[in-house]
């Protein structure tokens, strides 16, 4: 029984904690970061500015030219933003969650 | 305004008075149609979400009805007023905040937005409104609602957890009460029901400390009460129709007869006589382990109804 409500005071101890960490907003988490915004046709100085040189660097597909290439990032942070759109499914008014921007981010 | 019989039958069989618990006031409650829905504790559809309870069917009923009351707003427009009573969100055993919840159930946050809902905050989602407390960002939720009529208050929205020593977020107890809810939520992972037996035990001896009065035999020797939040709220009530408050309502704008909550996750509408004036008390239940009950005034008629 003693052992019992040693645990329990352990469980509620430790979920007090994670209680007290308060919520970060978009604006707290994105001033520890610098981010880019993704467009179509945008200049890839501009990433390579922003996010450093890639950790990976992959040979170009068969059948492709050597221009058509692949870069990628281990670890780096992505920002997806988010909004409820209005759909029709059968007849009936629904909801879908859909992606309208990406932020690609590493720490500062 | 519609009636309740009018909203039956346009329900078409699919409201029911839940047990005998339909009632009439002496005066006009409402000028609108006015439906409350409360305690959905929406969450990530984990084995803790006691709105889905495991079961898709329950979401298919709630979406159902939403699409009912959708419909009903189109046809009624500005007569009909709806309340969510609070904890619509379980934010005390979610992950991502309201962010995954959202994720989660986007047709019901959907449509409760689309058809214009008034929202109440309960315990369980008070972080809506202390989130951003210093720039007054609520997130359209406010303390407590009110309905008019014939120019005076008629009746009183709140969540209930006001009247409740164990949950009030103000006191410590009501900071120890959200820690036993989130041990209890992990130990959900492991027996998904263990929420429900222990809540019927917390009851139980609760039931048996009302019943015998253990703590004031003398001033309340009946011991039995039909709702244990009846003294409170026909104080607080009385309190306001004295004027004797602190939201600047003076007595000549207030006749306060009814309280409306949800909290208890028990549905109940209680008759409260006192120093010659009825005092009602409407508690909607909740939509968490099958539960599906809603509260309905129009004019002076009140009933609790089952959707489905």
């Amino acid at each position: 029984m003693r052992r019992l409500a040693i645990l329990f005071v352990i469980i509620v101890g430790i979920g007090s904690c994670t209680t007290l960490q308060q919520p970060k907003t978009l604006g707290q988490i994105k001033s520890e970061l610098d981010c880019i915004q993704y467009k179509e046709g945008m200049s890839w100085n501009q990433v390579s500015q922003v996010m450093s040189p890639p950790d990976i660097t992959p040979i170009p597909e068969p059948g492709t030219d050597l221009s058509k290439n692949t870069r990628i990032y281990k670890d780096k942070i992505i920002i997806f933003y988010i909004e409820m759109r209005e759909v029709k499914e059968e007849g009936k008014v629904r909801f879908q969650e859909v992606v309208t921007n990406i932020e690609f981010c590493k720490k500062k | 305004m519609l009636t309740l019989d009018g909203l039956i039958r346009k329900a078409e069989g699919k409201l029911n008075i839940y047990k005998d618990f339909r009632l009439q006031g002496d005066k006009n409650i409402t000028e609108k149609l006015t439906i409350c829905i409360s305690d959905t504790h929406l969450l990530e559809r984990g084995p803790n979400d006691d709105f889905l309870d495991g079961k898709p069917a329950y979401e298919d009923r709630f979406l159902d009805f939403l699409d009912f009351l959708l419909n009903l707003r189109q046809e009624e427009g500005e007569r009909l007023e709806i309340v969510q009573l609070g904890d619509m969100f379980d934010l005390w055993q979610a992950k991502g905040n309201t962010n995954l919840i959202v994720g989660a159930y986007p047709n019901i946050i959907g449509l409760i937005d689309k058809i214009k809902t008034i929202y109440v905050v309960g315990n369980h989602d008070i972080d809506l409104v202390r989130w951003y407390k210093d720039e007054g960002e609520t997130f359209g939720r406010r303390w407590r609602h009110y309905s008019k009529a014939e120019g005076k208050l008629r009746a009183m929205y709140e969540h209930g957890f006001q009247a409740d020593f164990a949950n009030n977020q103000d006191s410590l107890l009501g900071a120890i009460g959200r820690e036993v809810t989130r041990v209890v939520g992990m130990m959900e992972y492991i027996y998904p029901d263990i929420d429900v037996i222990l809540g019927s035990t917390w009851d139980s001896v609760v039931r048996a400390f009302g019943k015998f009065n253990v703590f004031t035999p003398v001033r309340d020797p009946q011991g039995f009460s039909p709702h244990e939040y009846s003294k409170f709220y026909v104080d607080l009530l009385e309190r306001y129709n004295r004027g004797d408050t602190h939201d600047q309502l003076g007595p000549e704008e207030v006749d306060l007869s009814l309280v409306v909550i949800g909290h208890t996750h028990m549905a109940r509408l209680v008759k409260m006589p006192k120093n010659e004036k009825i005092y009602h008390l409407m508690d909607c239940g909740s939509w968490v382990n099958g539960g599906r009950e809603i509260g309905v005034i129009s004019g002076k008629d009140m009933a609790i109804f089952q959707w489905g």
